[in-house]
C-alpha cells in the first residue's frame, strides 16, 4: 500500500519556498492528505475487496491525480523553470566542502526521518499506527480508531512529501515534472529496504546512495541507473521481500 | 458465439480494413492510435487481468520490439520485420520470467517497471560506447495504410490470443494463480511454468506493435521508446474497460483515445485535468471496469445499434 | 463485440458528415475564402509533459505574439494584401505520436495553410519527413541535427545553427582565447553525442588537448564526482553540453567544489534571464548557446519590449531568436510568394532575410553560415561575443569592459578586508590577482583587482600579454600544494573586443 501512495505523493511535491515555508507546505500538504483521503480514498478503499486491487486501483488514481496537479501546476506557475538562490556558499569540513543548502538539506532529512521512525517506535500514536498497519482488524478490537487514523497516516505521508519538495526547491531547479526522477527512486527505495519497513527504507536510501555514487565513481556516470537497478534485482532474486522484511 | 455476433465482428473487420480507403488521414491514424492501445491492453489484460501480477514491462517489450525493428528494417521483408520484434520479446520475457516469477504484488509490479528503464539505459550505454551515437534512422519505412493493417492484424491476433489463453489449460492455470496461488500450487499445478508461460505470451504482441508503430517516428531513440507513458497508458486502458473479458481492454482503448483527442483538440489548456478527474471517476464508481456497465444493456444496445445498421 | 460496433459507429456518421460539410465548403464558400478568410497556420506544441517548459517560453510564446502582432497591424500581407493569422494549435502532450497524428490532422484533413514546427529534435525528426510529403515549408527552429539534414528534404528548413555551427563558433572562441586544455561533459543522447563528436577533431585541429570527458544521461542529480575529477586536471576550459538543468547543476557544483574554470561554457541555460535570478553574480562570464541580444539593435529591442509587454517576462536569448527569425522569414516569404507552398519554400531557399539574427540565406536547407554565435553574461546581460565576423554580416554587441572600477575596487577590497593579503610576494599582477581572487572567494573581484593594478590592463586583454608577465607565476599556481591556490576564472572572453576592434 505505501508504496502506491508514495507514487503520487512524490509527484505532488512540488512545494517552491526556502527554509520558512517548509513547515507551511508540510501543513497544507497534510491538509491536501486528508482532503484526498476523505474524497478518494476512503471510497476507494471501500469499493476493493482486497488489498491487491487496492494498491493497482490508487496507482490508477495516482495517475490521475499526477495529471491534475501538473497540469494545475502549468496554469498556475506557467511552465518555466523557477528556482532561487539560497544558501550557496561552501563549508569546509576537514578538507570536505560542502554548500551551505546540501548541508542542511542533509541536516534536515535526517532529522525528519529520525523523527518519524522515533515517533512510530515510542508513542502511543505511532503504536497505534503500526498496530494498524499490521492488523487492521485486531487493532479496531482493542479500541484504535482506524477512521481518525488513516487520514492522519495519509496526511503525514504527504507532509513528509511536502517537506522533501520544499528541501529540493532549495538545490534543483523547480518545474512542474520535476517529481517524475524521485518516483522511481523513492519505490525502489522501498522496496529495496521491504515494503512496511521504515527503518529498512531508510537503510535501503543509503544503500542506493552509496552504491550509485561508489558505482559513478569506479565507472561511468551514464552506469548510474545500471547499476542501481543491477542492485535493485539481485537483492529481489535473492530476498524477494526486500533486505529488512520480518 | 451467436451468429449474430459473428456477423457483427466480421462486418467489422471489413469495415475496419478497408477505413484506409474511406476515411480521412486523422480518422485513420487515429483509430491505429486507438488499435494500438488496444492490442497492448489485450496482452496485458491476458496475463495480469488473469493472475492478478501486475506486469509493468510492456514498455520494455515495446521499445524493444522497436529498436529491433530499426536494426532490421530494411534488411527484411516488413511482416519478418514485425515477426522479428515479437520474437525478441518474448526471449526477454523468457528471461525475466525465469528470474522474477517469484515476485509478487507490489515487488513484481516495480521490478518489471524497472526493466524498461534498465534496457533503456543499457542500449543507451552500448549504442554510446560502440558507436559512439544514440538513437537510429528509419530510413523505408511503409506507408501509413501499410502500418495500419499491420497494427489491425495485431489487434486481432492479439484478440485470438486472449481467448484461446482464456479458453485453454493455460488461462485455467493462470486464474487459479490468481485467485489462490497457493492452493494452485499444492493441487498439482506448476505454477512456474504457467507463470512463465502466460507471461511471454503477453510478451508477443507489444514487441510487434512497437516494431510497427516506431517507423511513424522516423528516428528513435531509447528515450522515446523506452517511454513510461506506454505502460501507463495500456494498464489505465485495461483497467478503465476491465481486463476480465474480451472486450474490456478493446472497449477502454475505443473510450480513452476518443474522449482523449476529443478533450484535447477542444480543451487544449485543461483537457488533462478534465482526464484526470475522468479517470479517478471511473475508477471509484466505475470499479469493474467499463464492460460491467454495458454488458448490461448489451442486449438493448446491440439491437439498436443493428437496426441503425440495417 | 459491441465495441467494435461502436467504433464502426462512432467513425462512419462523423466521416460521411465531415466529408459533407468539406465538400459543401469547398463548393460555395469557396470563392469567398480566397482573399478574405485568414490564414489557417497549424502546429503542435507540447503544452503538457516534460517538454512543456522548454517549448512554451520560447517557441509558443512567439507564435502567439507574432500572430497578434500581424493582426493588430491588419493582418499577414499576402502578395501585398493583408490577410489575418488564425493560429490552430493543440497540444501534443509531449508525446511524438500525438504530435504525428496532429499534424497529419492538419496537413491533409484540415489543409491549413502553413505549419510551424513543434519543440524538439525528436519531434522534428518525425513531423519533418510528414510536412516535405505533404509539401509544407518546415521550418525547424529547435531540432536540426545532422542525421535529420543529411536526409536533404527539400522543404525542410534547419533554421537553426546546425550542431557543426554551434560547436564550430565554440572551437574557435576558445582557440582566440588560448585555451591550451578542456574537460567536456555533455549529455548521453543526440545533442551531447553529436557535438561531442563534432568538437574532438576541431579541438585536435586547433590544437587544444581534451584532459577529461564524462557524459552522464539526463535527470542526474548530482555531478560532483566528475567535476572533481576535471578539477583535477586543470583544465583551461570546462565544457558542459548540456541542458538547463544539467547546466545549472554543473554551475552550482563547480562552485561548491571550488572549481573555477577561466572559460566556463554550458550550453543551454544561462540564456534564460532565469539564469541570472538564480546564479546573481556567479552568472557573470559564464558562456553558452545565445544568438541576439537586446542591445544589437532597434529589432532585437523592439522584439523583447514586445514580449515583456504581453507575457510579462524576458524572453530567452537562444531559441527566440530562431523562433522569431523563422517566423520573420516565413512573413517575407509569404509577402513575396504569396500562399502557394511550392513557390513559398522556392523563395525561402533563394532569398535572403533580414531578420533577428541578422542576415539569413538557406542553402541544403540549412543555414548558410560558417559558424554559430555564442554569449556571455557581461556586467548584467547577456552578450553575443562570437564570431567577431562571419558571412551573415551579424552585428556583434562588445560591452567595454571594466567600465566600473570603482564600484569593483570596493568589492575587492571589501572581500579581501582582514585576509592575508599575500601569498609571499607576487611577481606580477596576474599573480596577485589570482591570490586575491582566491582570498576573495569570488569570481567577481578579480576583474576588478586587475583594474587597480594594472590599471591599461582593463581593456585587452591579449592573454598573451598576460602570459608573458607572469608565465613563472602561473605554473608556480599550477604546482602549488592546495589545488585551491589555482587562478580564478579569469574572464578572458570579456577581452575579446580587442580581438575584434
Amino acid at each position: 500500500m505505501l508504496g502506491a501512495f508514495i507514487t503520487y505523493t512524490l509527484k505532488v511535491a512540488t512545494g517552491a519556498s526556502p527554509l520558512w515555508f517548509v513547515p507551511v507546505s508540510a501543513a497544507a500538504m497534510f491538509v491536501f492528505g486528508i482532503f484526498l483521503h476523505a474524497t478518494i480514498f476512503r471510497r476507494l478503499s471501500a469499493i476493493s475487496p482486497n488489498l491487491d486491487v487496492m494498491e493497482e486501483k490508487s496507482l490508477i488514481v495516482g495517475f490521475g491525480l499526477l495529471f491534475i496537479l501538473q497540469n494545475a501546476a502549468v496554469l498556475i506557475w506557467g511552465a518555466d523553470l523557477h528556482g532561487y538562490d539560497f544558501m550557496t556558499e561552501s563549508l569546509h569540513f576537514g578538507g570536505v566542502v560542502f554548500t551551505a543548502n546540501r548541508l542542511l538539506v542533509l541536516v534536515l532529512s535526517v532529522l525528519f526521518s529520525g523523527a518519524l521512525i522515533c515517533g512510530l517506535r515510542f508513542t502511543l500514536l505511532g503504536r497505534a499506527i503500526r498496530g494498524m498497519v499490521q492488523a487492521p482488524l485486531g487493532a479496531m478490537l482493542v479500541g484504535i480508531n482506524t477512521n481518525t487514523l488513516h487520514p492522519l497516516c495519509f496526511g503525514l505521508g504527504l507532509a513528509l512529501a511536502g517537506v522533501s519538495g520544499s528541501l529540493l526547491s532549495m538545490i534543483y531547479l523547480i518545474s512542474p515534472d520535476m517529481g517524475t526522477p524521485y518516483l522511481i527512486t523513492a519505490l525502489i527505495v522501498i522496496t529495496l529496504g521491504g515494503l512496511g519497513s521504515l527503518t529498512g527504507s531508510m537503510i535501503g536510501g543509503v544503500l542506493l546512495g552509496l552504491v550509485e555514487t561508489f558505482g559513478v565513481y569506479f565507472t561511468d556516470p551514464s552506469l548510474k541507473i545500471l547499476l542501481s537497478y543491477a542492485a535493485f534485482i539481485l537483492v529481489l532474486l535473492f530476498r524477494p521481500r526486500g533486505l529488512f522484511a520480518r | 458465439m451467436r451468429p449474430l455476433t459473428t456477423i457483427v465482428v466480421a462486418a467489422l473487420i471489413i469495415v475496419l480494413a478497408i477505413l484506409p480507403f474511406v476515411a480521412s488521414t486523422f480518422a485513420l491514424s487515429l483509430t491505429l492510435s486507438i488499435a494500438m492501445y488496444a492490442a497492448l491492453a489485450l496482452s496485458w489484460a491476458m496475463f495480469s487481468g488473469a493472475t492478478g501480477y501486475v506486469a509493468l514491462s510492456t514498455s520494455a517489450f515495446f521499445g524493444l520490439g522497436a529498436y529491433t525493428c530499426a536494426i532490421l528494417l530494411g534488411s527484411l521483408p516488413w511482416p519478418l520485420v514485425v515477426a522479428a520484434g515479437a520474437m525478441v520479446a518474448l526471449l526477454l520475457a523468457l528471461v525475466l520470467g525465469l528470474f522474477v516469477l517469484h515476485l509478487r504484488g507490489t515487488y513484481f509490479a516495480i521490478l518489471t517497471f524497472g526493466i524498461s528503464e534498465l534496457l533503456k539505459n543499457l542500449i543507451m550505454y552500448i549504442e554510446k560506447s560502440e558507436f559512439g551515437t544514440v538513437g537510429r534512422l528509419m530510413m523505408g519505412a511503409p506507408p501509413l495504410s501499410v502500418i495500419y493493417w499491420t497494427v489491425l492484424v495485431l489487434v486481432l491476433l492479439a484478440a485470438a490470443l486472449y481467448w484461446a489463453v482464456g479458453r485453454s489449460d493455460l488461462g485455467a492455470a493462470l486464474r487459479a494463480i490468481g485467485s489462490d496461488e497457493g492452493r494452485a500450487s499444492t493441487l498439482g499445478l506448476n505454477v512456474r511454468n504457467a507463470k512463465i508461460a502466460g507471461f511471454c505470451l503477453s510478451a508477443l504482441i507489444p514487441g510487434a506493435v512497437g516494431a510497427a508503430m516506431s517507423v511513424r517516428w522516423t528516428y528513435i531513440e531509447p528515450q522515446i521508446v523506452f517511454n513510461p507513458f506506454i505502460v501507463f497508458q495500456t494498464v489505465l486502458v485495461a483497467t478503465i474497460g476491465g481486463p476480465t473479458r474480451l472486450i474490456g481492454p478493446i472497449l477502454g482503448a475505443l473510450v480513452f483515445g476518443l474522449l482523449q483527442e476529443l478533450l484535447r483538440l477542444n480543451f487544449a489548456n485543461y483537457y488533462q485535468i478534465l482526464l484526470g478527474l475522468l479517470l479517478i471517476f471511473s475508477v471509484l464508481y466505475i470499479p469493474n471496469g467499463l464492460v460491467s456497465i454495458f454488458m448490461k444493456n448489451r442486449r438493448r444496445t446491440l439491437k439498436r445499434a443493428s437496426s441503425k445498421h440495417a | 463485440m459491441f465495441t467494435l460496433a461502436g467504433r464502426l459507429f462512432s467513425l462512419s456518421p462523423k466521416l460521411a458528415l465531415g466529408s459533407g460539410v468539406a465538400l459543401f465548403l469547398t463548393l460555395v464558400l469557396a470563392p469567398l475564402r480566397a482573399d478574405d478568410a485568414p490564414v489557417r497556420i497549424g502546429y503542435s506544441m507540447a503544452r503538457t509533459g516534460p517538454n512543456a517548459v522548454a517549448a512554451q517560453g520560447g517557441v509558443e510564446a512567439n507564435y502567439t505574439l507574432w500572430s497578434e502582432q500581424m493582426n493588430a497591424a491588419g493582418g499577414l500581407a499576402v502578395k501585398g494584401q493583408k490577410r489575418k493569422v488564425e493560429l490552430v494549435g493543440y497540444d501534443d502532450a509531449s508525446d511524438v505520436e500525438t504530435s504525428v497524428r496532429t499534424y497529419e490532422k492538419l496537413m491533409a484533413d484540415d489543409k491549413v495553410d502553413l505549419i510551424l514546427p513543434p519543440w524538439g529534435s525528436n519531434f522534428a525528426f518525425a513531423v519533418g519527413p510528414l510536412a516535405n510529403k505533404y509539401g509544407y515549408p518546415f521550418l525547424s527552429t529547435t531540432g536540426s541535427p545532422k542525421k535529420l539534414l543529411d536526409m536533404h528534404m527539400p522543404y525542410f528548413f534547419g533554421a537553426s545553427w546546425t550542431s557543426e555551427q554551434s560547436t564550430r563558433a565554440l572551437v574557435d572562441l576558445m582557440a582566440a582565447q588560448h585555451v591550451k586544455t578542456v574537460a567536456i561533459g555533455y549529455m548521453d543522447d543526440l545533442f551531447g553525442l553529436e557535438r561531442f563528436n563534432l568538437m574532438v577533431p576541431m579541438l585536435k585541429e586547433k590544437g587544444i588537448t581534451v584532459v577529461g570527458e564524462k557524459s552522464f544521461p539526463a535527470n542526474t542529480k548530482d555531478l560532483s564526482v566528475v567535476l572533481k575529477d576535471f578539477k583535477a586536471k586543470e583544465p583551461d576550459a570546462l565544457v558542459g553540453l548540456t541542458y538547463p538543468a544539467e547546466s545549472f547543476l554543473m554551475t552550482t557544483q563547480t562552485k561548491e567544489i571550488g572549481f573555477n574554470p577561466k572559460f566556463f561554457y554550458v550550453a543551454i541555460g544561462p540564456a534564460f534571464p532565469f539564469f541570472k535570478q538564480r546564479f546573481g553574480d556567479a552568472a557573470e562570464g559564464m558562456v553558452g548557446f545565445g544568438t541576439w541580444t537586446p542591445s544589437e539593435g532597434a529589432m532585437q529591442q523592439n522584439y523583447r519590449d514586445a514580449y515583456m509587454k504581453r507575457f510579462n517576462k524576458e524572453p530567452d536569448r537562444d531559441t527566440t531568436g530562431f523562433v522569431w527569425s523563422s517566423l520573420q522569414e516565413l512573413q517575407g516569404a509569404v509577402e513575396n510568394a504569396g500562399l502557394d507552398r511550392a513557390a513559398i519554400r522556392d523563395y525561402l531557399a533563394s532569398h535572403e532575410f533580414t531578420t533577428m539574427l541578422g542576415k539569413v540565406t538557406y542553402k541544403d536547407g540549412m543555414m548558410a553560415r560558417a559558424s554559430g554565435t555564442v554569449s556571455q553574461w557581461q556586467n548584467g546581460s547577456y552578450e553575443l561575443i562570437w564570431p567577431p565576423e562571419n558571412a551573415t554580416k551579424l552585428r556583434f554587441t562588445r560591452s567595454p569592459i571594466g567600465n566600473s572600477p570603482s564600484r569593483s575596487v570596493e568589492r575587492g577590497t571589501a572581500y579581501n578586508k582582514g585576509r592575508d593579503p599575500a601569498v609571499a610576494a607576487p611577481r606580477s599582477a596576474f599573480l596577485r590577482i589570482s591570490q586575491q581572487g582566491k582570498i576573495g572567494g569570488h569570481g567577481g573581484s578579480i576583474r576588478f583587482s586587475l583594474a587597480v593594478c594594472r590599471p591599461h590592463c582593463q581593456r585587452p586583454a591579449d592573454r598573451r600579454a598576460l602570459r608573458h608577465h607572469c608565465d613563472g607565476a602561473q605554473s608556480a599556481i599550477r604546482h602549488a600544494p592546495h589545488p585551491e591556490h589555482r587562478p580564478r576564472r579569469v574572464p578572458d572572453a570579456r577581452r575579446l573586443h580587442h580581438l575584434h576592434a
